[in-house]
């Protein structure tokens, strides 16, 4: 332990002033370093999201962009467990390929050209090619959302590299999530310590936990008190009261998860908006609060077989609870007569 | 449904036809090894051109990811100085044309004075969108202009750099062949030049009460026309720690017309600081500013005085030192300066 804190503070202090890097959030283009002529690209698509934020409205869709991540070839120094990726030698010509839309959800925008249907294709570029004709170009990532900007909205992109060039062949189709969801970074100020910006990030999470915990907690009481009356009808038990309960338990939590959030919202605002450090926008805080809810809601579906039936089942102001818990999920199965 | 707002577009664009290597992306350095004020190393001329992305209700977006910007990552002694590690730069807009902004990460710039984090060095590396809105159908020439801040005391704000945004890719490379208008440091015509007059004013009790008037001749516009490229007014001194850099921007100049032909170009801005340049060919060039954007300072004698006059690729260098009249806080004057040794990096 004694020796772990100095190694730590040694990869804190290094970690705080940025080492010298080339591009590293693009895609990298090789092909494998075992061996082989298909196109890959490496990056971690798994565990990473490119971050869109608001770009336009167009009547009731919102348009949300970035530009992170590029494409860009290997150039030598990269390696995958020692092994240095694949330079392209001159003159091989890659292009991109769109293969899903996640239904109309997401398209690219590539060297003037807008990839929005399977099969949309263009050429990115040519190793060895002068600029703009080589292979590092920054897409216009492109998500589209039927709500109002403060809104979260996510979505998925697939495509794979093509290419004429033998002996090159095809990459497999890769797949990025697009969110509106992630807060832009901080802005942190070089002359002197950035209080305000420090105090906006505290701020998001002081605001973030109680308000996730919220929503679970809500969420929680309200299936527990749902699987009761279940229960309690398959026994052929009356279920008057428990269903009474329910709705006690159920109905009110929509307002109180409304209040929560805004008191979410004014705080993280206090901090981080206009008055405060100017890090993020109030659509920005109100995406990610709305993010940050979904999940607690994915989650609790995944605890709760059978929620979303249960949250259909009960109403408040006019409308099925359902309408206020969009990220409930179904689990397929639940139609099956399975408890 | 969504889909049908996309409009399919199409590559209308082949890439420049350059003869020669495209330095696409703009480079962030300093005007000095060790501080100085930001600068820029792209070639101006180049615009950006942008391409349609989405149409809908009549309205036209076009789009551009390109150029990019970064760090500059070595040295280009006498012109452009890599950043210390860890400087935030901060791009702000100083001009822009109706329907012209910039998306820079999540920050959209629609204003003048709007700015955003690009990034700090050295890893800076942003593709913002360029973006013009159009009635649909419409296309053309628009401009854009921003510069460079840090919060890193290190280093003064840039002065502002315009750029071309047009619908359509130029049939000819503009930056190749002798009418380049490159603003590329390394690749400006330098004029060292004789300086007539720089009188400084200040009221120590009152800011907006600043004044500059300078005067000067033997410059060559080279062909330059500022109604096309724009200019800047650069007046700085290390002893008096002061760095005023004034954009003139395109929209500002008019030509001066005599007897059909063109006797040279007249700048106008009432809101200044800078209010009026004169440029009369083979004569001379008289500029006079104003009010509290004035960035002198004379509580000290801050000789020598260094000038710079940029008109696209020409560039005016001059050397207020010598024969100078100096009162405390209140007047600067310079007359008969004779030609710098070099221009200031």
């Amino acid at each position: 332990m004694i020796r772990l804190i100095p190694l730590l503070i040694v990869a804190l202090t290094a970690w705080a002033s940025p080492a010298r890097a080339h591009h590293v959030t693009d895609f990298l283009m090789s092909t494998p370093p075992g061996g082989g002529d298909s196109l890959i690209i490496a990056y971690e698509f798994d565990t990473t999201v490119a971050p869109l934020s608001f770009s336009y409205q167009l009547g009731t869709t919102t348009i949300y962009s970035g530009t992170n991540p590029g494409f860009d070839a290997a150039d030598g120094d990269e390696y995958l467990n020692g092994v240095p990726y694949t330079v392209f030698p001159p003159g091989v010509a890659i292009s991109v390929e769109l293969v899903d839309n996640d239904g109309g959800r997401t398209a690219m925008k590539l060297n003037g050209t807008t990839l929005a249907q399977p099969g949309d294709h263009v050429l990115l570029g040519t190793s060895g090619g002068q600029p703009p004709g080589d292979l590092h170009h920054h897409p216009e990532w492109l998500l589209f959302a039927d709500a109002e900007p403060g809104h979260y909205a996510e979505g998925v992109i697939s495509f794979r590299l093509t290419t004429t060039t033998p002996p090159y062949t095809a990459s497999r189709t890769y797949t990025l999530r697009l969110s509106n969801g992630h807060l832009p970074p901080p802005d942190f100020a070089a002359d002197q310590y950035d209080a305000k910006s420090v105090a906006c990030q505290a701020a998001v999470g002081r605001a973030v936990d109680p308000y996730v915990h919220a929503v679970y907690g809500a969420l929680r009481r309200c299936l527990d008190r749902l699987v009761t009356v279940r229960a309690l009808g398959i026994a052929g038990r009356n279920v008057t009261a428990a269903s009474g309960e329910a709705g006690r338990a159920c109905v009110p939590m929509v307002e109180k998860l409304d209040h929560l959030r805004a008191r979410a919202t004014a705080s993280i605002a206090r901090a981080c908006s206009t008055k405060g450090s100017r890090d993020f926008t109030d659509d920005e805080i109100a995406e990610h609060l709305e993010m940050a809810r979904c999940r607690m809601e994915e989650i609790a579906s995944a605890s709760y077989f059978r929620a979303q039936t249960y949250i259909n089942a009960l109403a408040a102001k006019g409308q099925s609870l359902r309408a206020y818990f969009p990220c409930v999920f179904r689990t397929s199965g639940e139609e099956e007569g399975r408890t | 449904m969504r889909m049908l707002l996309v409009s399919a577009a199409v590559a209308l664009l082949a890439g420049p036809a350059a003869a020669q290597p495209i330095d696409i992306d703009m480079y962030i350095g300093s005007s000095n090894p060790a501080g100085g004020a930001l600068k820029l190393a792209y070639q101006l001329c180049r615009p950006v051109v942008v391409t349609p992305s989405v149409t809908a209700n009549g309205l036209t977006r076009w789009t551009s990811t390109q150029p990019g910007f970064n760090a500059l990552a070595t040295n280009r002694p006498g012109s452009i100085y890599v950043l210390r590690d860890n400087t935030p730069v901060e791009v702000e807009l100083t001009a822009l044309d109706p329907g012209v902004s910039l998306k820079v990460e999540s920050a959209l710039l629609d204003t003048v004075g709007a700015s955003a984090l690009i990034g700090n060095s050295p890893n800076m590396h942003l593709h913002p969108e360029w973006r013009l809105l159009l009635p649909e159908g419409a296309r053309g020439e628009y401009h854009l202009a921003l510069r460079f801040h840090t919060s890193a005391r290190t280093y003064g704000d840039s002065t502002p750099y315009t750029f071309t945004i047009l619908t359509d890719a130029p049939a000819v490379d503009p930056c190749a062949g002798g009418t380049t208008t490159t603003t590329l440091p390394s690749s400006e015509t330098d004029h060292l030049v004789s300086g007539t007059l720089l009188l400084l004013r200040a009221a120590p009790a009152n800011p907006a009460r600043k004044s500059m008037r300078l005067t000067f001749g033997g410059f060559d516009t080279g062909g330059a026309d500022p109604t096309v490229t724009g200019g800047q007014l650069e007046v700085e001194s290390n002893v008096g720690g002061f760095v005023g850099s004034y954009e003139l921007p395109a929209t500002g100049w008019r030509p001066r017309r005599a007897h059909g032909g063109l006797r040279g170009y007249r700048y106008t801005d009432r809101r200044g600081p800078i209010h009026r340049v004169e440029i009369t060919l083979g004569r001379g060039v008289t500029a006079v500013g104003s009010g509290i954007g004035l960035a002198h300072v004379i509580a000290q004698d801050p000789t020598p005085v260094e000038v710079t006059f940029t008109l696209g690729t020409q560039r005016a260098c001059l050397h207020f030192g010598g024969t100078t009249t100096f009162k405390a806080g209140r007047m600067f004057r310079a007359e008969n300066s004779p030609p710098p040794d070099a221009c200031v990096p």
